[in-house]
């Protein structure tokens, strides 16, 4: 492109932009009112949320500084707990309770050698 | 032109609004309503839509102050961003409800909104010819020759490199040229 072209180019663009400056409508007052009616409802809005340290409901406790896991990870861990003790503690009692047990079990009654219960267990 | 009042003092009336001064509100408001009015118009054509767009971008950055970070993006950058997202989304809702009727007749035939608006009738073929520019090279040229912008600043709109938007620049001028040489408009002459 020659620099003529380019000159002319830039002196009518230059007028364009000039009917362009010249046509753009300025905000209106009302415009302006809108707008700033939308900042202070928004700023409205806000107020609340930030300082209501008065409205704040009690909560549990977080279980996070005793369990060094998430929530549900801590139940999870206390269920499963749980079930190891009881599944390992079941049949260790006392041997007389087994022997009271296995008595009543059978409508016969008869002597009981206890020293083979707990030879063997109720397993 | 387009960047009234320094980047550093748009910023920190955001960061002031979010705090609950409202007199940064109202400063904030003269100062951008008038650059998002005038890209809305310049896109739609409408002053009551560009009106719209505007209420609506204030709308976002009133939300959007709480959360403003100083530094990591400028205002009137951000502005632009979401005042041209806005106005090519309506665009797009104006060309999906149409009227059937009024798909036969092509869209380009009635006069843009640039072409309206130059009183110069020598003129009215190039402000046609810029509005029939693919969109990025639209964008350059009218940042450049409407908002007065340097290079780097149109470079930072646009989310891209100077050396891009020299490219876009220099591509946008000879297509014009060319469109307007071939439809008979003699440089030289005028």
């Amino acid at each position: 492109m020659s620099d003529h072209m380019d000159n002319e180019l830039d002196k009518r663009l230059s007028e364009i932009a000039s009917d362009a400056a010249s046509a753009t409508p300025l905000p209106s007052d009302v415009l302006l009112q809108r707008i700033l009616s939308d900042a202070a409802d928004t700023a409205v809005l806000k107020q609340p949320a930030e300082s209501s340290p008065t409205t704040r409901r009690p909560r549990w406790p977080s279980l996070r500084p005793i369990f060094p896991v998430w929530t549900s990870g801590a139940f999870a861990m206390m269920a499963l707990g749980l079930m190891v003790g009881l599944s390992l503690g079941y049949g260790y009692g006392d041997p007389a309770m087994a022997v009271q047990e296995r008595s009543t079990i059978g409508d016969f009654a008869y002597d009981f050698d206890d020293s083979f219960v707990v030879l063997e267990g109720p397993f | 032109m387009l960047d009234k009042g320094s980047q550093d003092e748009n910023a920190e009336l955001v960061i002031r609004f979010a705090a609950g001064d409202h007199a940064a509100a109202r400063a904030l408001a003269e100062r951008l309503t008038p650059i998002i009015l005038r890209q809305a118009w310049r896109v739609l054509g409408n002053r009551e839509e560009a009106e719209d767009v505007a209420q609506e971008v204030m709308m976002k950055l009133w939300k959007q102050a709480a959360t403003w970070r100083a530094g990591e993006a400028k205002v009137t950058t951000w502005i632009y961003r979401v005042t041209q997202n806005l106005c090519i989304d309506r665009l797009r809702r104006r060309r999906n409800t149409t009227d059937i009727d009024q798909i036969a007749e092509p869209e380009d035939d009635g006069p843009s909104v640039l072409e309206s608006i130059t009183t110069q009738e020598r003129n009215r073929a190039l402000a046609a010819e810029i509005d029939r520019l693919p969109d990025r090279q639209r964008e350059a040229l009218l940042l450049r020759h409407f908002e007065e912008f340097s290079n780097p600043a149109i470079a930072e709109r646009l989310d891209c490199t100077v050396e891009a938007v020299e490219s876009l620049l220099a591509r946008a001028r000879r297509q014009l040229a060319k469109r307007l040489t071939r439809n008979g408009e003699r440089f030289d002459n005028v």
